[in-house]
Protein backbone atom coordinates (compact mmCIF):
# COMPACT_ATOMS: atom_id res chain seq x y z
CA UNK A 1 0.00 0.00 0.00
CA UNK A 2 1.33 3.59 -0.80
CA UNK A 3 1.78 6.16 1.89
CA UNK A 4 -1.16 8.12 0.66
CA UNK A 5 -4.23 5.55 0.41
CA UNK A 6 -7.13 6.94 -1.76
CA UNK A 7 -10.55 8.03 -0.15
CA UNK A 8 -11.91 4.56 -0.46
CA UNK A 9 -9.24 2.60 0.64
CA UNK A 10 -8.62 4.36 3.40
CA UNK A 11 -12.64 4.55 4.45
CA UNK A 12 -12.82 0.79 3.54
CA UNK A 13 -10.22 0.58 6.27
CA UNK A 14 -11.42 2.48 8.61
CA UNK A 15 -14.87 0.64 8.42
CA UNK A 16 -13.06 -2.17 9.09
CA UNK A 17 -11.36 -1.48 12.12
CA UNK A 18 -14.51 0.37 13.16
CA UNK A 19 -16.19 -3.36 12.93
CA UNK A 20 -13.40 -5.06 14.67
CA UNK A 21 -13.53 -3.04 17.59
CA UNK A 22 -17.14 -3.62 17.57
CA UNK A 23 -16.29 -7.86 17.91
CA UNK A 24 -14.38 -6.96 20.97
CA UNK A 25 -12.19 -9.67 20.69
CA UNK A 26 -9.25 -7.45 20.77
CA UNK A 27 -6.83 -6.95 23.69
CA UNK A 28 -6.59 -3.61 25.13
CA UNK A 29 -2.80 -2.75 23.19
CA UNK A 30 -4.42 -4.00 19.95
CA UNK A 31 -8.08 -1.74 20.50
CA UNK A 32 -5.96 1.31 21.22
CA UNK A 33 -3.81 0.80 18.26
CA UNK A 34 -6.30 0.23 16.17
CA UNK A 35 -8.32 3.30 17.72
CA UNK A 36 -5.25 5.52 16.95
CA UNK A 37 -5.11 4.26 13.51
CA UNK A 38 -8.76 4.81 12.95
CA UNK A 39 -8.75 8.63 14.23
CA UNK A 40 -5.62 8.91 11.35
CA UNK A 41 -7.99 7.85 8.65
CA UNK A 42 -10.29 9.72 9.51
CA UNK A 43 -8.44 12.84 9.63
CA UNK A 44 -7.40 11.49 5.69
CA UNK A 45 -10.51 10.75 4.30
CA UNK A 46 -11.82 14.15 5.85
CA UNK A 47 -8.83 16.36 4.16
CA UNK A 48 -9.89 14.60 1.14
CA UNK A 49 -13.55 15.48 1.33
CA UNK A 50 -12.77 19.16 1.55
CA UNK A 51 -10.11 19.34 -1.10
CA UNK A 52 -12.52 17.77 -3.16
CA UNK A 53 -16.09 19.92 -1.92
CA UNK A 54 -13.24 22.63 -2.54
CA UNK A 55 -13.07 21.55 -6.34
CA UNK A 56 -16.43 21.28 -7.24
CA UNK A 57 -17.67 24.33 -5.46
CA UNK A 58 -14.85 26.35 -7.62
CA UNK A 59 -15.51 24.44 -11.31
CA UNK A 60 -19.35 25.38 -10.75
CA UNK A 61 -18.69 29.20 -9.54
CA UNK A 62 -16.52 29.10 -12.82
CA UNK A 63 -19.13 27.27 -15.13
CA UNK A 64 -21.57 30.00 -13.50
CA UNK A 65 -19.60 32.52 -14.56
CA UNK A 66 -19.60 31.24 -18.00
CA UNK A 67 -23.29 30.92 -18.07
CA UNK A 68 -23.87 34.91 -16.98
CA UNK A 69 -21.35 36.32 -19.41
CA UNK A 70 -23.17 35.50 -22.83
CA UNK B 1 -31.62 -61.46 -123.67
CA UNK B 2 -28.65 -59.70 -124.77
CA UNK B 3 -27.60 -62.47 -127.41
CA UNK B 4 -27.61 -61.91 -130.79
CA UNK B 5 -31.13 -62.77 -132.33
CA UNK B 6 -31.35 -65.69 -134.87
CA UNK B 7 -33.93 -65.27 -137.59
CA UNK B 8 -35.86 -67.76 -139.08
CA UNK B 9 -35.30 -68.62 -142.83
CA UNK B 10 -38.38 -68.81 -145.12
CA UNK B 11 -36.19 -70.02 -148.36
CA UNK B 12 -34.11 -67.07 -149.11
CA UNK B 13 -35.76 -64.79 -146.93
CA UNK B 14 -34.80 -64.25 -143.00
CA UNK B 15 -37.87 -63.28 -140.46
CA UNK B 16 -37.19 -62.15 -136.59
CA UNK B 17 -39.67 -61.96 -134.15
CA UNK B 18 -40.90 -59.33 -132.47
CA UNK B 19 -38.58 -60.33 -129.53
CA UNK B 20 -35.92 -61.22 -132.18
CA UNK B 21 -36.06 -57.95 -133.58
CA UNK B 22 -36.16 -56.07 -130.14
CA UNK B 23 -33.29 -57.87 -128.81
CA UNK B 24 -31.52 -57.47 -132.15
CA UNK B 25 -31.41 -53.58 -131.53
CA UNK B 26 -31.04 -53.64 -127.83
CA UNK B 27 -27.62 -55.47 -128.97
CA UNK B 28 -26.66 -52.94 -131.26
CA UNK B 29 -27.70 -50.01 -128.34
CA UNK B 30 -25.59 -51.73 -126.43
CA UNK B 31 -22.54 -51.24 -128.51
CA UNK B 32 -22.90 -47.34 -128.38
CA UNK B 33 -21.09 -45.57 -126.51
CA UNK B 34 -22.48 -42.77 -123.46
CA UNK B 35 -24.44 -39.89 -125.13
CA UNK B 36 -24.86 -36.38 -123.61
CA UNK B 37 -28.33 -35.25 -124.41
CA UNK B 38 -29.76 -31.78 -123.84
CA UNK B 39 -32.97 -30.99 -123.13
CA UNK B 40 -35.89 -29.81 -120.64
CA UNK B 41 -37.49 -31.71 -118.11
CA UNK B 42 -41.12 -32.15 -119.69
CA UNK B 43 -42.50 -34.70 -117.38
CA UNK B 44 -40.95 -36.43 -114.00
CA UNK B 45 -42.71 -39.79 -112.02
CA UNK B 46 -41.39 -40.45 -109.42
CA UNK B 47 -42.58 -43.00 -106.58
CA UNK B 48 -40.85 -44.04 -103.12
CA UNK B 49 -42.04 -47.72 -104.45
CA UNK B 50 -40.56 -47.88 -107.99
CA UNK B 51 -36.73 -48.72 -108.75
CA UNK B 52 -36.74 -45.86 -111.26
CA UNK B 53 -37.52 -42.68 -111.78
CA UNK B 54 -39.55 -41.55 -115.35
CA UNK B 55 -38.26 -38.87 -116.84
CA UNK B 56 -39.50 -36.89 -120.37
CA UNK B 57 -36.93 -34.78 -121.82
CA UNK B 58 -37.90 -32.04 -124.79
CA UNK B 59 -36.51 -29.85 -127.14
CA UNK B 60 -37.25 -26.04 -126.33
CA UNK B 61 -39.00 -25.79 -129.19
CA UNK B 62 -41.07 -28.70 -127.91
CA UNK B 63 -41.72 -31.00 -131.04
CA UNK B 64 -39.24 -33.59 -130.03
CA UNK B 65 -39.53 -35.37 -126.83
CA UNK B 66 -37.24 -38.48 -125.61
CA UNK B 67 -38.31 -40.79 -122.79
CA UNK B 68 -35.54 -41.76 -120.31
CA UNK B 69 -34.80 -43.41 -117.03
CA UNK B 70 -32.79 -43.19 -114.19
CA UNK B 71 -32.33 -45.29 -110.85
CA UNK B 72 -33.95 -43.62 -108.01
CA UNK B 73 -30.79 -43.76 -105.93
CA UNK B 74 -29.25 -41.86 -108.34
CA UNK B 75 -32.18 -39.36 -108.87
CA UNK B 76 -32.30 -38.73 -105.20
CA UNK B 77 -28.47 -37.85 -104.95
CA UNK B 78 -29.21 -34.47 -106.72
CA UNK B 79 -29.10 -31.69 -104.33
CA UNK B 80 -31.52 -29.92 -105.22
CA UNK B 81 -34.02 -32.24 -106.76
CA UNK B 82 -34.67 -31.60 -110.62
CA UNK B 83 -38.01 -29.88 -111.26
CA UNK B 84 -40.19 -29.88 -114.08
CA UNK B 85 -39.12 -27.07 -115.99
CA UNK B 86 -35.19 -27.29 -115.93
CA UNK B 87 -32.88 -27.53 -118.42
CA UNK B 88 -30.16 -30.72 -118.20
CA UNK B 89 -27.64 -32.41 -120.00
CA UNK B 90 -28.22 -36.29 -119.42
CA UNK B 91 -25.15 -38.62 -119.63
CA UNK B 92 -26.80 -42.05 -120.53
CA UNK B 93 -26.98 -44.92 -123.29
CA UNK B 94 -30.07 -45.29 -125.79
CA UNK B 95 -32.03 -48.29 -124.41
CA UNK B 96 -35.19 -50.27 -125.74
CA UNK B 97 -37.60 -51.63 -123.59
CA UNK B 98 -37.91 -54.94 -125.37
CA UNK B 99 -41.52 -56.32 -124.48
CA UNK B 100 -42.99 -52.96 -125.82
CA UNK B 101 -40.10 -52.05 -128.34
CA UNK B 102 -40.08 -48.43 -126.67
CA UNK B 103 -36.56 -46.74 -126.76
CA UNK B 104 -35.58 -44.86 -123.98
CA UNK B 105 -32.36 -42.91 -122.33
CA UNK B 106 -31.04 -44.62 -119.91
CA UNK B 107 -29.30 -41.50 -117.31
CA UNK B 108 -26.58 -42.25 -115.67
CA UNK B 109 -25.54 -38.59 -114.68
CA UNK B 110 -27.89 -35.52 -114.67
CA UNK B 111 -26.73 -32.23 -114.87
CA UNK B 112 -28.36 -28.92 -114.76
CA UNK B 113 -27.18 -26.40 -117.47
CA UNK B 114 -28.01 -22.40 -117.72
CA UNK B 115 -30.08 -20.87 -115.10
CA UNK B 116 -30.37 -24.47 -113.42
CA UNK B 117 -26.62 -24.57 -113.24
CA UNK B 118 -26.42 -21.07 -112.05
CA UNK B 119 -29.09 -21.53 -109.33
CA UNK B 120 -27.22 -24.45 -108.13
CA UNK B 121 -23.79 -22.89 -108.14
CA UNK B 122 -25.85 -20.18 -106.17
CA UNK B 123 -26.98 -23.36 -103.78
CA UNK B 124 -23.67 -24.01 -102.59
CA UNK B 125 -21.82 -20.62 -102.50
CA UNK B 126 -25.02 -20.19 -100.02
CA UNK B 127 -23.92 -22.95 -98.13
CA UNK B 128 -20.43 -22.53 -97.98
CA UNK B 129 -21.29 -18.52 -96.75
CA UNK B 130 -23.44 -19.88 -94.33
CA UNK B 131 -21.10 -22.33 -92.84
CA UNK B 132 -18.88 -19.33 -92.69
CA UNK B 133 -20.79 -17.70 -90.62
CA UNK B 134 -21.76 -14.74 -93.29
CA UNK B 135 -25.87 -15.18 -92.60
CA UNK B 136 -25.56 -15.01 -88.37
CA UNK B 137 -27.62 -12.60 -86.92
CA UNK B 138 -25.13 -11.48 -84.38
CA UNK B 139 -23.24 -9.99 -87.50
CA UNK B 140 -26.23 -7.93 -87.81
CA UNK B 141 -26.21 -4.24 -86.96
CA UNK B 142 -29.29 -2.14 -86.26
CA UNK B 143 -29.36 0.77 -88.75
CA UNK B 144 -29.68 4.67 -86.86
CA UNK B 145 -32.20 5.87 -86.11
CA UNK B 146 -31.75 8.95 -88.49
CA UNK B 147 -29.35 8.63 -90.78
CA UNK B 148 -27.28 12.18 -91.87
CA UNK B 149 -26.13 10.46 -95.19
CA UNK B 150 -28.03 7.65 -97.00
CA UNK B 151 -25.47 6.08 -99.28
CA UNK B 152 -27.42 4.23 -102.40
CA UNK B 153 -25.58 1.90 -104.62
CA UNK B 154 -27.86 1.59 -107.80
CA UNK B 155 -28.21 1.13 -111.45
CA UNK B 156 -27.75 4.53 -113.70
CA UNK B 157 -31.02 5.79 -114.33
CA UNK B 158 -33.03 3.41 -112.50
CA UNK B 159 -36.54 3.19 -111.44
CA UNK B 160 -35.35 1.46 -108.01
CA UNK B 161 -33.26 4.91 -107.41
CA UNK B 162 -36.76 6.78 -107.97
CA UNK B 163 -38.56 4.52 -105.61
CA UNK B 164 -35.66 4.72 -102.86
CA UNK B 165 -35.08 8.29 -102.99
CA UNK B 166 -38.62 9.61 -103.29
CA UNK B 167 -40.04 7.10 -100.99
CA UNK B 168 -37.50 8.57 -98.47
CA UNK B 169 -38.28 12.19 -99.29
CA UNK B 170 -41.39 11.80 -98.74
CA UNK B 171 -41.17 10.86 -94.96
CA UNK B 172 -38.29 12.52 -94.14
CA UNK B 173 -38.11 15.45 -96.41
CA UNK B 174 -34.47 16.57 -95.18
CA UNK B 175 -33.04 13.20 -96.18
CA UNK B 176 -29.83 13.39 -97.32
CA UNK B 177 -28.40 10.79 -99.98
CA UNK B 178 -24.67 9.71 -102.13
CA UNK B 179 -25.90 7.96 -104.89
CA UNK B 180 -23.48 5.89 -106.85
CA UNK B 181 -24.80 4.65 -110.06
CA UNK B 182 -23.12 0.95 -111.60
CA UNK B 183 -24.42 -1.50 -114.14
CA UNK B 184 -25.84 -3.97 -111.98
CA UNK B 185 -26.02 -6.88 -114.39
CA UNK B 186 -23.11 -8.23 -116.83
CA UNK B 187 -20.00 -9.72 -116.22
CA UNK B 188 -18.29 -6.47 -113.97
CA UNK B 189 -21.51 -5.63 -112.49
CA UNK B 190 -19.87 -7.17 -109.23
CA UNK B 191 -16.80 -5.88 -108.97
CA UNK B 192 -18.20 -2.64 -109.56
CA UNK B 193 -21.34 -2.74 -107.11
CA UNK B 194 -18.79 -4.37 -104.54
CA UNK B 195 -16.25 -0.95 -105.23
CA UNK B 196 -19.25 1.53 -105.08
CA UNK B 197 -20.37 -0.45 -101.64
CA UNK B 198 -16.45 0.10 -100.10
CA UNK B 199 -16.76 3.93 -101.30
CA UNK B 200 -19.82 4.39 -99.64
CA UNK B 201 -18.47 2.35 -96.44
CA UNK B 202 -15.35 4.77 -96.62
CA UNK B 203 -17.45 8.07 -96.62
CA UNK B 204 -17.51 8.72 -93.01
CA UNK B 205 -20.87 10.98 -93.42
CA UNK B 206 -22.64 8.10 -94.94
CA UNK B 207 -24.51 6.35 -91.77
CA UNK B 208 -26.42 3.89 -94.00
CA UNK B 209 -25.77 2.06 -97.51
CA UNK B 210 -28.92 0.55 -99.36
CA UNK B 211 -28.22 -1.77 -102.36
CA UNK B 212 -31.04 -1.38 -105.10
CA UNK B 213 -32.26 -2.78 -107.69
CA UNK B 214 -35.58 -3.39 -109.63
CA UNK B 215 -37.48 -7.34 -110.24
CA UNK B 216 -35.64 -8.84 -112.89
CA UNK B 217 -35.10 -12.39 -114.23
CA UNK B 218 -33.05 -14.96 -112.15
CA UNK B 219 -29.93 -13.93 -114.36
CA UNK B 220 -30.92 -10.30 -113.79
CA UNK B 221 -29.85 -10.81 -110.66
CA UNK B 222 -27.18 -12.98 -110.82
CA UNK B 223 -25.04 -9.89 -109.68
CA UNK B 224 -26.09 -9.92 -106.30
CA UNK B 225 -25.68 -13.36 -105.30
CA UNK B 226 -21.96 -13.08 -106.75
CA UNK B 227 -19.30 -13.70 -103.75
CA UNK B 228 -17.43 -10.79 -104.51
CA UNK B 229 -20.68 -8.76 -103.86
CA UNK B 230 -21.60 -10.89 -100.89
CA UNK B 231 -17.95 -10.17 -99.23
CA UNK B 232 -17.82 -6.65 -99.73
CA UNK B 233 -21.51 -6.22 -98.05
CA UNK B 234 -19.92 -8.09 -95.34
CA UNK B 235 -16.93 -6.58 -94.98
CA UNK B 236 -18.85 -2.80 -94.68
CA UNK B 237 -18.86 -1.30 -91.00
CA UNK B 238 -21.70 0.83 -92.19
CA UNK B 239 -24.96 -1.00 -91.95
CA UNK B 240 -26.34 -2.17 -95.77
CA UNK B 241 -29.85 -2.93 -96.56
CA UNK B 242 -30.57 -4.81 -99.78
CA UNK B 243 -33.37 -4.19 -101.36
CA UNK B 244 -33.22 -6.28 -104.78
CA UNK B 245 -35.95 -7.08 -107.22
CA UNK B 246 -39.37 -7.81 -105.45
CA UNK B 247 -40.58 -9.95 -102.27
CA UNK B 248 -40.31 -12.88 -103.56
CA UNK B 249 -36.56 -12.77 -104.62
CA UNK B 250 -33.79 -13.99 -102.49
CA UNK B 251 -30.32 -13.20 -104.04
CA UNK B 252 -27.56 -14.47 -101.32
CA UNK B 253 -27.04 -10.61 -100.79
CA UNK B 254 -30.19 -10.48 -98.91
CA UNK B 255 -28.56 -12.55 -96.01
CA UNK B 256 -25.52 -11.02 -95.57
CA UNK B 257 -27.01 -7.74 -95.65
CA UNK B 258 -27.80 -6.25 -92.01
CA UNK B 259 -31.32 -5.46 -93.21
CA UNK B 260 -33.84 -7.69 -96.25
CA UNK B 261 -35.73 -4.99 -97.72
CA UNK B 262 -38.29 -6.92 -99.63
CA UNK B 263 -38.29 -3.94 -102.45
CA UNK B 264 -36.77 -0.41 -102.54
CA UNK B 265 -39.39 1.33 -101.45
CA UNK B 266 -39.95 -0.83 -98.38
CA UNK B 267 -36.06 0.34 -97.90
CA UNK B 268 -37.01 3.56 -97.76
CA UNK B 269 -39.10 3.03 -95.04
CA UNK B 270 -36.90 1.00 -92.78
CA UNK B 271 -33.65 3.86 -93.75
CA UNK B 272 -35.69 7.27 -92.33
CA UNK B 273 -38.49 7.96 -90.13
CA UNK B 274 -41.89 8.97 -90.37
CA UNK B 275 -41.08 12.61 -89.94
CA UNK B 276 -44.88 13.77 -89.36
CA UNK B 277 -45.70 10.72 -87.60
CA UNK B 278 -42.36 11.08 -84.97
CA UNK B 279 -43.69 14.54 -84.68
CA UNK B 280 -46.86 13.79 -83.63
CA UNK B 281 -45.54 11.00 -81.47
CA UNK B 282 -43.61 13.23 -79.46
CA UNK B 283 -46.79 15.70 -79.53
CA UNK B 284 -48.67 13.16 -77.47
CA UNK B 285 -45.40 12.30 -75.69
CA UNK B 286 -44.96 15.89 -74.55
CA UNK B 287 -48.54 16.36 -73.75
CA UNK B 288 -48.74 13.04 -71.37
CA UNK B 289 -45.08 13.97 -69.76
CA UNK B 290 -46.99 17.86 -69.23
CA UNK B 291 -50.10 15.97 -67.86
CA UNK B 292 -47.90 13.76 -65.31
CA UNK B 293 -45.86 16.63 -64.46
CA UNK B 294 -49.08 18.34 -63.41
CA UNK B 295 -50.11 15.46 -61.30
CA UNK B 296 -46.80 15.18 -59.70
CA UNK B 297 -46.53 19.29 -58.89
CA UNK B 298 -49.99 18.71 -56.74
CA UNK B 299 -49.37 15.61 -55.40
CA UNK B 300 -45.53 16.93 -53.66
CA UNK B 301 -47.41 20.42 -53.14
CA UNK B 302 -50.30 18.37 -51.04
CA UNK B 303 -47.61 16.42 -49.53
CA UNK B 304 -45.43 19.20 -48.22
CA UNK B 305 -48.26 21.40 -46.48
CA UNK B 306 -49.28 18.22 -44.94
CA UNK B 307 -45.64 18.58 -43.27
CA UNK B 308 -45.71 22.42 -43.00
CA UNK B 309 -48.89 22.09 -40.35
CA UNK B 310 -47.23 19.76 -38.24
CA UNK B 311 -46.12 21.21 -34.74
CA UNK B 312 -42.27 21.26 -35.14
CA UNK B 313 -42.48 22.76 -38.58
CA UNK B 314 -45.50 25.43 -37.74
CA UNK B 315 -43.17 26.46 -34.66
CA UNK B 316 -39.51 25.78 -35.20
CA UNK B 317 -38.77 26.78 -31.71
CA UNK B 318 -40.04 24.01 -29.91
CA UNK B 319 -37.91 22.02 -31.14
CA UNK B 320 -35.41 23.55 -29.79
CA UNK B 321 -36.84 24.39 -26.79
CA UNK B 322 -36.97 20.94 -26.06
CA UNK B 323 -33.59 20.07 -26.76
CA UNK B 324 -32.31 22.72 -24.75
CA UNK B 325 -34.77 21.45 -21.56
CA UNK B 326 -32.91 17.85 -22.02
CA UNK B 327 -29.55 19.49 -21.89
CA UNK B 328 -30.21 21.56 -19.11
CA UNK B 329 -31.45 18.78 -17.12
CA UNK B 330 -28.30 17.00 -17.97
CA UNK B 331 -26.55 19.58 -16.55
CA UNK B 332 -28.24 20.04 -13.38
CA UNK B 333 -27.45 16.22 -12.71
CA UNK B 334 -24.15 16.80 -13.58
CA UNK B 335 -23.26 19.62 -11.07
CA UNK B 336 -25.72 17.84 -8.63
CA UNK B 337 -23.49 14.49 -8.85
CA UNK B 338 -20.52 15.49 -7.28
CA UNK B 339 -21.74 17.62 -4.35
CA UNK B 340 -23.92 14.56 -3.85
CA UNK B 341 -21.57 11.97 -4.14
CA UNK B 342 -19.41 14.58 -1.69
CA UNK B 343 -22.06 14.92 1.02
CA UNK B 344 -23.22 10.87 1.09
CA UNK B 345 -19.15 10.40 2.45
CA UNK B 346 -18.94 12.96 4.62
CA UNK B 347 -22.27 11.28 6.20
CA UNK B 348 -21.17 7.54 6.09
CA UNK B 349 -17.54 9.26 7.20
CA UNK B 350 -19.40 10.83 10.54
CA UNK B 351 -21.36 7.61 11.29
CA UNK B 352 -18.24 5.72 10.77
CA UNK B 353 -16.49 8.11 13.09
CA UNK B 354 -19.65 8.02 15.77
CA UNK B 355 -19.05 4.45 15.90
CA UNK B 356 -15.22 4.95 16.26
CA UNK B 357 -15.60 7.09 18.88
CA UNK B 358 -18.25 5.55 21.00
CA UNK B 359 -15.52 1.90 20.88
CA UNK B 360 -12.63 4.41 21.98
CA UNK B 361 -11.71 5.26 25.25
CA UNK B 362 -12.14 9.04 24.55
CA UNK B 363 -14.98 9.32 26.92
CA UNK B 364 -13.05 7.77 29.46
CA UNK B 365 -9.80 10.53 28.49
CA UNK B 366 -12.22 13.32 28.66
CA UNK B 367 -13.04 12.40 32.07
CA UNK B 368 -9.31 13.37 33.43
CA UNK B 369 -8.28 9.42 32.91
CA UNK B 370 -5.03 8.91 30.74
CA UNK B 371 -3.27 6.16 28.95
CA UNK B 372 0.33 5.66 29.39
CA UNK B 373 2.37 3.15 27.04
CA UNK B 374 5.80 2.67 26.57
CA UNK B 375 7.95 3.07 23.69
CA UNK B 376 7.21 0.06 21.87
CA UNK B 377 3.80 1.17 22.26
CA UNK B 378 2.38 -1.47 24.77
CA UNK B 379 0.05 -0.15 27.46
CA UNK B 380 1.31 0.19 31.17
CA UNK B 381 -0.81 -1.34 34.05
CA UNK B 382 2.00 -1.98 36.35
CA UNK B 383 4.64 0.49 37.56
CA UNK B 384 7.01 -2.61 37.51
CA UNK B 385 6.75 -2.68 33.90
CA UNK B 386 9.15 0.71 33.62
CA UNK B 387 11.67 1.72 35.27
CA UNK B 388 13.55 4.99 35.75
CA UNK B 389 15.08 7.22 33.02
CA UNK B 390 12.20 5.26 30.14
CA UNK B 391 10.91 6.93 27.76
CA UNK B 392 6.51 7.02 27.93
CA UNK B 393 3.95 8.15 26.33
CA UNK B 394 0.57 9.68 27.47
CA UNK B 395 -1.96 9.83 25.81
CA UNK B 396 -4.52 12.48 27.59
CA UNK B 397 -8.69 13.67 26.36
CA UNK B 398 -6.87 15.98 23.98
CA UNK B 399 -3.51 14.79 22.74
CA UNK B 400 -0.45 13.65 24.39
CA UNK B 401 2.99 13.97 26.09
CA UNK B 402 5.83 12.41 25.82
CA UNK B 403 8.18 11.90 28.89
CA UNK B 404 10.83 10.69 31.02
CA UNK B 405 10.32 8.21 33.98
CA UNK B 406 12.06 9.68 37.38
CA UNK B 407 10.98 7.75 39.61
CA UNK B 408 9.03 3.95 40.30
CA UNK B 409 6.90 3.23 43.02
CA UNK B 410 6.00 0.09 43.32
Amino acid sequence: MTDEPSFEQARDELEQIVRKLEDGNTTLDEAIGLWERGEQLHALCRAQLDQAEARVAELLRRMDDAADKP
Amino acid sequence: MSAKPVPISYGDRRVFSVSGFNQGIAWYLKRLPAIWVEGEIAELRRNDRWGFVFITLKDTDGRSTLSATMTRQRFDALEPSPQVGERVHALGRGEIWERRGELRLAVIKLERFGIGMLLQQIEVLRARLAAEGLFAAERKRPLPFLPRTIGLVCGSDAAAKRDVIETAEERYPPARFRVLEVPVQGAGAPARIAGALRLLDADPGVDVIVLARGGGSVEDLLAFSDELVCRAVAACSTPVVSAIGHEQDSPLVDQVADVRAGTPSLAAKLIVPDYAAETARLDTLLARAGRALEGNTARSRRLLELLASRPAFRSPETWISIRRERLCTAAEGLRRAAPDRIQRETLRLRHDHERLRLLGPAATLERGYAIVQDSAGAVLRDAAATAPSKEIAVRLGRGGVRATVTEVHE
